[in-house]
Parts: structure tokens; C-alpha cells; sequence
């Protein structure tokens, strides 16, 4: 009786994976769909995002507050002189509110619009493999698609931008 | 020259202005493309061109009697004859001569004060003896242009050979120049256009109103008829017949005012249409080519490299597209800038050039293009670009380290202030001042600016900015220590906060005998109030009809600024029109007024604390009303004393009526309000006291009482009281609306 024999066929594909990988060669880590990620905390909470759907990564920007807006809105700031709107990602994450600690924001876009998303602290740049991901059971936020191998939750930047949840349009009376 | 009035004289002065800018224009461009060795054909027109333009110049100096400018144009034209005519060679020592008289010359016309003897010296001097005769200035003839003597005709013979300007065929477009300030006037009607528009779309919410309240008369009307027909006929005829009739007038009216409705409607879409029409084709008005700016920008560059002795090779590309007037003058001085740090630190010296196995001669590209509403603008060199080290260093020294650097980025420590890896500080850049301040430049004028290095074969800048500005005229206001701007189009005066007063518990303000609602911006701006404000200003606010007193913390400045809309996800924020970047880069959000009065008519909003007069009729200077409050139970003595001193009375206070009556004596009350059960002296023998005392007779006199009878009642009109109020029900604004009415 072999010990893959407790597993189901699919358990062992995962596992036969796994095991190519580690003994694969630096070079033939190319054809493994590695992604850079860049590692995050949102109020305590350690978040990865794809480098690939940031444009830019700011340290201490000043933002400028905008009233009569809602609480997720952070203000606007200068960036590269552009005016962008800033977004507190903790309040969007629901991860509550982390006050002014924020380090810094890192920028996201698509053909609408471009938008900084506080953050409290930029971590390190890593990597990690498509196989290495695991879904999200049911019930988790929707911005996280998967979760990398240290728990981190890897954040679908579009799926924030295009929630209409985060439009703000007062329409007046 | 015959007397000219002084209006005339101004006239011809506008005229050789613009005149003599032309022909300015057109010998610097001449000389720079003629010092760039074309092919000698062309060399022939371009030193023909300038010598035109040499000639007219000298003839439109004279006709305005402008002496040294008449003798500088009349010396270059000589060597410019020279060159035409003798094979002259223009070389560029000859040029530098040249280019300093034409600055001279652009000196003479902008008013300052120019010593043309030097340059006049070295003009002669380029001469060979023996024509340096014919370069003396002709005679000063005072002949006058009136009788049609033109001194052209008589000492110059080759005016006479001078082809007409041919405009190499196809239509000529007529043009015909403005003034900037009076675009900018235009600009600014339309603005009111604006507002009228604005107003128009308000009208459209009036005629609703209305339209409602004949829908109602309409059900009432129709009430009416059905009550009447159900009378006996005999008794209601008469009234139905009437309301019938009045029913159908009523109909009429509605159908009128639908037409009316409709007719708003299409004017106010019309407007619109029109007034933003009008705008857009103004900003287009003023909209000029690039062009305008290149013979500045190649001047620049050939000077410098003149200065340090390198050959560079300046080529523009794409001259003719067009921006608006002021981004063009906000980049004059971002690319002047990056040209002359490309000369002076980018390109090397010629030996070091051939050394790296490159061209003795330098590349300078400025290549100009449109992309939607933005254009793009690159300066590429192809010196020795950025040493990354160098760079790493400079910025190791200076503190400021505010963006995260991934090895890409690390040129844009360029930008940083105070960065510079120049050793030498030159008197044209390398100060470490430069590029920082280029990128404030451009990001002053919302745009962007970036920078692509390849060490050892040069760097190229790439600039974005917008085609044109919409620029905003604002009012800058401190509310809780934060800054926002409000159009100033809406502004009307500013005041201090005096002459406030209350009205229906509501602020309200008197300016120019008109009563406003008084607002301050930071509860409109749903902000957290700390603190009182010290002095406080009110700017009075108005759009269409609409005015308000809105009270802020401070006015800083007025300035203008190129508003943006917010972008999304920020789609529409209430009282926000958008946002502006200031001077020193921070973003200022810009207020919308139609938001903030149409809110601050809806929704009381607290003031923050400040002395708010009680005045119920004006708001001229009195005194605060002396109310004496007299009751035994101390509980409703501080209730009431409350109320009144919150609505701005000064409240002194008795336990009976005998204490009342000392108090009366020593103080000068105004009304006296008093519980009728108290010990010692109660309420009724207090007014008969008060009545029979002399010099308090009229005084008013309010009961407030538990005490409900109709006989009570009748007892406190009796003894003399002017209002009896019962306690149980006790309501403030009862109270108060009797005091005011008693004082």
C-alpha cells in the first residue's frame, strides 16, 4: 500500500507538483508561472499584491482631505501631478479603521480611473507560483481571490476598482 | 517730424511694437538658420529676408522718431548689404554682434534704457574701410510723411529691387491681432453666461413649483364642483356656475404655464448649449503654435554653447502644434531649463565627444506632438546622461526621501531639491536647484514630467502637459486651519462678522439693509468645529438670486488656479466642484457655491461660539434686554434664566417680591417676569406694588403661573399684568415670543 493511496487523484497532482518544483533548477523555474508580489499589512492584516497590477508605490504622501465624502475616502493628493483620489484600503478590506498609522499607497488603474489605496505598511517584494495558491473558501472578502502559501490574502486590485460600492456620487437635490 | 497729438502718437507707438517684433523675429531666425550652413540657395533667400527686415525696421523707426533704433537697423542693414550683394561671410563672431543688437533693439522698444554706441562701434567695425562711409547714418531730415516725401526713395536705391513678399502661393488667412486681456475679458463674460445658465436651470424648479400648486388648486377646484353639484340645483346654480367657471380658468392657466414649462426647458437647454459653446471656442482662440516659442528656446541653446565653446546640432520638431497662450508661457522657463542643463552638463566637450567615439558635434532633439488633450513634449540629448552613482550620492546627502525606489526610480532622485551631480557650479544650472524646480513647473501647470536615462549616450525628458488650461479666479479661505478655494465668481464682498443677530432662532447677517442667512463653511462642511474662531470674516455669497453670509476662519489670497473635476471613483461630491494644485504642490479642493447655498437653505447648522446679539428688530447697537426673573422655587428660577440668557437676554434673578422690588430699585429692568405663589409677596401684590411705584409704572410685567383659573387669570389683568402664562405647559418659545412683544 502506497502512502498516495490515502489521497485523491487530484490531492496527489497538487502533490506531484510540488515535488517537481523543489527539485526543479533555477532555470527552469521560468516555466512554473511565477508572479512577483508585493507583501503588505492593512490594519494588522498581511495582504499580497500582484506587482503587475500596481503602477506605482508611494512612502508618505500628504493627502489632502475632502469633506462631505465617506468615511473610506481618505482625501486626494499629488502624485507626480496628478490629483489622485486616495482610498483607505483597511475600510475597504473591512479590516476597520488603522487611524493615521498608514506608511504609505501604492497605485492602481484601469481605463477609467487611477486610484492610490492607503496602506500601512509596504513590505517586501516575493515570489510565488500560481501552484502554490490556494482558493478562497466561500464567505471570504471578494478583492481576495487566493491566499499564498504564508496566509497572506492576494488581492484582486480590479475587482476593487470596478466595485461600484466604491463610487461616490451624491446626486443633488 | 510735424506735431502728432498724443493719442496718435500712442496708436503709431502700438503699431511699430507689434511691427517692429516681426521684423525681430524674423532676423534672429534668419541668422540662426543662416549660421547652421544650409545649402547657398537658401543661404540667399535667408540673407535676403533679413535684409529686408532690417531695412523696413530702420524705416518704421524713423517714422516714429525712434532714433537708435532707426541708426542700429541702418548699420546692420549695411552689413547685411554687404552680405547680399559683396559675399560677405556672416561668420559667428559677426553673428554675436548681430544678436546683441537685436537684443538691444528688444530692449529699446520694451522702454529701457540702451547705450547703442558700443554696439554701433562694432557694427561699423565688421565693415571694410571703404564702405564704412556709406554705413553712416543718413541725415536726420525733418521732413514730414505728410506730403509724401519718402526718404526711402532717395538715398537707398535697392528698396527699389526689392521684390513684394510672396507668400509661396494658395490663400492668405486673414488675421488680425487681440490683445490677451481682452480674450481674457470675453472669457469672463461667458463665465456669466454661465451663471445665467445656472440660474436658467433654477427657473426650471421654480415653474415646477408652480405647476404643483395649480395641481392642487386643480383637486380643490374639482371639490369644490363636486360639493356643489350635489346641492338642491335651485340654491346651487348660481355657485356651480361659477366654479365651473373658475375650474376652466384655472384649466387655461395650467395649459398656458405647461407652454411656459416646455418654453424654459428649451431655453436653458439652449443656453447651456451655447454658453458652453462659447467657452470652448474662446479657449481655442487662444491657442497659438508652439512656434511662438522656438526662436527663444534656439537663442537659448546656441548662446550657452557659444559660452562653453561645444558644438551642438538643435533640431524642433512639430513647431506647429498648438497650445493655449499660458501653457505655453508656463514652459518656457521648464525648457529653457532642461536645454541649457543639456548643453552644459549633458553634451561634452567636443574632444571628450570624439574620445567616446562619438560626433565632435552634439544632438539636441526637441520633438513637440499631440495626444488628445494633452501634448508631449521630449528634449533628448545624446551626452552622457545621468551617472547613477553620482546621482545616489548626491541624494545620500540630501534628507528628503519620501518615495520608494526601485532601481528605475532612482533617476528620479533627480528631481529631489537640493540634488545635483554637477562639480561645478556654472552660471546657468547645476546649482542643485534646477530640475526640482522644473517638475514643480510643470506639475504648477498639471502636468508630468519623466525622465529616461542611458548612461553614456544621454538622457531624454519627456514632458506632458495639458492643451489647455481651464484656469478658475478664486477666493483661498482658512475654515479649521484647512484651506479651500471659492470661485470667485460668486463672491460679492467680504465683511466682518458684525450686525449679526437672531432671527426665528436662525443666524442671520444685514448687509445693505438686506437680511441673509448667515452659514459657517466648516458646519457646511460637515467639519469638526474646535475652538472658536477669533475674529471671523463673512464673505457674502450669491448665485443668481441667491445670496448667503458664509462665515470662514480667514481669507488668504485670490489667485487663480486650473481646477479639475474629480475623476472617478470620486464621481460627484456634494459642495465640491473639484481641485486645484497650489504653487507648492499640495491640492486644494475647490468649493461648488450653487451646493453650498442650496444646502444652507435647507438645514440649520449650528455656528461655532460667538457673540450673536439678541436684536428682534435691527441690528443697531442697544444693549442687551434686562429681564428680572422672580419665583421661590430656585429650579424654575434656573430654567428660565436659561432659556433667556441663551436667547441673548442679561437675567437677574428674586426669590419673592420683596427681593424683586430691591432689585428694582437698583438696576434698570426692562420686564419683569414672576410666578404668582411665593412667600413675603406674591405675584399679584408685586405688580400692584410695581403700578403704584412711580417711575416703574409701565414697566411690563409677565406672570408665569401653575395657577389655571379663570380667576386668576382676571385678577392678574385686574392688578395690572400684561401677560399671564401658565406654567404647565411651559413652552420657551412662548415665553420669549411674549417678551418680544412686551419690550
Amino acid at each position: 500500500m502506497s502512502i498516495y493511496d490515502k489521497f485523491s487523484p487530484e490531492e496527489v497532482d497538487v502533490l506531484r507538483k510540488r515535488a517537481e518544483r523543489a527539485a526543479a533548477s533555477i532555470e527552469d523555474r521560468d516555466q512554473l508561472d511565477e508572479q512577483n508580489a508585493l507583501s503588505l499589512v492593512v490594519n494588522k492584516e498581511h495582504y499580497a499584491v500582484p506587482i503587475d497590477s500596481l503602477q506605482a508605490v508611494y512612502r508618505r504622501i500628504r493627502v489632502t482631505p475632502v469633506p462631505c465624502s465617506p468615511t473610506f475616502v481618505s482625501g486626494i493628493a499629488n502624485v507626480r501631478g496628478r490629483i489622485l483620489p486616495v482610498l483607505n484600503l483597511s475600510l475597504l478590506l473591512g479590516a476597520g479603521n488603522s487611524g493615521s498609522d498608514d506608511e504609505g499607497v501604492i497605485v492602481a488603474a484601469n481605463d477609467e480611473m487611477t486610484v492610490a489605496f492607503q496602506v500601512q505598511t509596504i513590505g517586501e517584494v516575493m515570489t510565488f507560483a500560481q501552484v502554490d495558491l490556494e482558493p478562497v473558501i466561500s464567505g471570504a472578502q471578494g478583492y481576495v481571490k487566493a491566499f499564498l502559501p504564508d496566509g497572506s490574502g492576494l488581492l484582486d486590485m480590479q475587482s476593487i476598482l470596478e466595485d461600484p460600492a466604491i463610487e461616490v456620487n451624491q446626486l443633488t437635490g | 517730424m510735424a506735431e502728432l497729438s498724443d493719442a496718435l502718437l500712442q496708436e503709431l507707438m502700438k503699431s511699430f511694437n507689434a511691427e517692429a517684433g516681426d521684423h525681430l523675429q524674423l532676423l534672429n531666425q534668419s541668422l540662426l538658420e543662416i549660421e547652421r550652413e544650409p545649402p547657398p540657395e537658401q543661404a540667399k533667400t535667408l540673407i535676403q529676408d533679413a535684409f529686408r527686415a532690417a531695412h523696413s525696421l530702420k524705416g518704421a523707426a524713423r517714422a516714429v522718431s525712434m532714433k537708435q533704433v532707426e541708426a542700429l537697423s541702418h548699420a546692420m542693414e549695411a552689413v547685411l548689404h554687404l552680405a547680399r550683394d559683396e559675399g560677405y561671410v556672416l561668420t559667428p563672431d559677426v553673428c554675436d554682434v548681430f544678436y546683441d543688437t537685436l537684443d538691444a533693439i528688444g530692449d529699446v522698444i520694451d522702454g529701457k534704457t540702451v547705450d547703442s554706441e558700443p554696439l554701433l562701434v562694432r557694427l561699423r567695425s565688421l565693415l571694410p574701410g571703404d564702405a564704412s562711409d556709406s554705413a553712416a547714418p543718413p541725415p536726420v531730415e525733418s521732413a514730414s510723411s505728410a506730403n509724401g516725401k519718402h526718404h526711402h526713395n532717395g538715398a537707398d536705391t535697392d528698396s527699389a529691387d526689392d521684390p513684394a513678399p510672396s507668400s509661396g502661393g494658395g490663400t492668405v488667412e486673414e488675421t488680425i491681432r487681440v490683445s490677451v486681456s481682452k480674450l481674457d475679458d470675453v472669457m469672463a463674460q461667458v463665465s456669466e453666461l454661465l451663471v445665467a445658465r445656472i440660474s436658467a436651470e433654477h427657473r426650471l424648479t421654480n415653474a415646477h413649483d408652480v405647476r404643483y400648486h395649480l395641481g392642487n388648486i386643480t383637486k380643490g377646484i374639482r371639490e369644490i364642483q363636486a360639493f356643489a353639484h350635489r346641492l338642491p340645483a335651485d340654491q346651487s346654480r348660481q355657485l356651480t356656475e361659477t366654479v365651473d367657471r373658475h375650474g376652466e380658468i384655472i384649466q387655461h392657466l395650467i395649459q398656458s404655464f405647461d407652454v411656459l414649462d416646455r418654453g424654459i426647458y428649451q431655453d436653458s437647454l439652449q443656453l447651456g448649449v451655447a454658453a458652453d459653446g462659447l467657452q470652448d471656442q474662446i479657449r481655442r482662440m487662444r491657442m497659438v503654435p508652439f512656434q511662438t516659442i522656438t526662436l527663444m528656446l534656439e537663442r537659448a541653446v546656441r548662446d550657452v554653447a557659444r559660452t562653453e565653446d561645444k558644438h551642438i546640432a538643435f533640431a524642433i520638431e512639430g513647431a506647429g502644434v498648438e497650445l493655449d497662450k499660458r501653457v505655453l508661457e508656463l514652459l518656457k522657463d521648464p525648457l529653457l531649463h532642461l536645454l541649457r542643463n543639456a548643453v552644459s552638463h549633458g553634451i561634452e566637450a567636443p574632444d571628450q565627444r570624439e574620445a567616446a567615439g562619438k560626433p565632435s558635434t552634439g544632438t539636441i532633439n526637441l520633438r513637440v506632438s499631440q495626444r488628445g488633450s494633452e501634448v508631449k513634449i521630449t528634449v533628448d540629448d545624446d551626452g552622457h546622461g545621468f551617472d547613477i552613482e553620482r546621482l545616489r550620492q548626491a541624494a545620500g546627502r540630501v534628507q528628503e526621501n519620501d518615495e520608494l525606489l526601485g532601481s528605475n526610480d532612482v533617476i528620479n532622485w533627480a528631481f529631489l531639491p537640493g540634488v545635483s551631480t554637477a562639480d561645478h557650479v556654472t552660471e546657468i544650472s547645476g546649482r542643485g536647484v534646477g530640475l526640482d524646480v522644473v517638475r514643480r513647473q510643470v506639475e504648477a501647470m498639471q502636468g508630468r514630467i519623466g525622465v529616461d536615462n542611458r548612461p553614456g549616450h544621454g538622457v531624454t525628458f519627456t514632458l506632458t502637459v495639458p492643451t489647455s488650461l481651464a484656469m478658475t479666479r478664486v477666493l483661498v479661505v482658512t475654515a479649521q486651519d484647512v484651506n479651500y478655494a471659492l470661485p470667485l465668481l460668486a463672491v460679492e464682498k467680504i465683511l466682518d462678522a458684525e450686525n449679526t443677530f437672531m432671527s426665528g432662532g436662525r443666524p442671520m447677517l444685514k448687509v445693505d439693509g438686506v437680511t441673509l442667512p448667515l452659514v459657517s463653511l466648516a458646519s457646511l462642511l460637515e467639519l469638526n468645529m474646535d475652538g472658536a474662531i477669533e475674529r471671523p470674516l463673512v464673505i457674502v455669497m450669491g448665485v443668481a438670486e441667491q445670496r448667503i453670509g458664509l462665515m470662514v476662519d480667514d481669507v488668504v489670497t485670490e489667485q487663480e488656479l486650473a481646477v479639475k473635476t474629480l475623476q472617478k471613483p470620486l464621481t460627484r461630491i456634494r459642495n465640491i466642484s473639484g481641485a486645484a494644485l497650489m504653487g507648492n504642490g499640495d491640492p486644494i479642493v475647490v468649493l461648488n457655491p450653487v451646493d453650498m447655498i442650496r444646502a444652507s437653505q435647507n438645514t440649520h447648522m449650528p455656528l461655532p461660539q460667538l457673540q450673536i446679539r439678541q436684536d428682534a428688530t435691527d441690528a443697531e447697537e442697544t444693549p442687551a434686554v434686562h429681564v428680572l426673573v422672580v419665583d421661590d422655587s430656585i429650579t424654575t428660577r434656573t430654567l428660565e434664566k436659561n432659556i433667556l440668557e441663551a436667547a441673548g437676554f442679561n437675567v437677574t434673578t428674586a426669590t419673592d417680591g420683596v427681593q424683586a422690588m430691591q432689585r428694582l430699585k437698583g438696576a434698570s429692568v426692562d420686564i419683569i417676569v414672576s410666578d404668582i405663589e411665593m412667600p413675603n409677596m406674591n405675584g399679584f401684590d408685586l405688580v400692584t406694588t410695581v403700578r403704584e411705584t412711580a417711575d416703574l409704572q409701565h414697566l411690563p410685567i409677565i406672570l408665569v403661573t401653575s395657577l389655571e383659573s379663570r380667576e386668576d387669570r382676571e385678577m392678574g389683568m385686574r392688578v395690572g399684568a400684561d401677560a399671564y402664562i401658565v406654567k404647565r405647559g411651559f413652552d420657551q418659545a412662548e415665553l420669549l415670543a411674549t417678551i418680544q412683544q412686551l419690550i
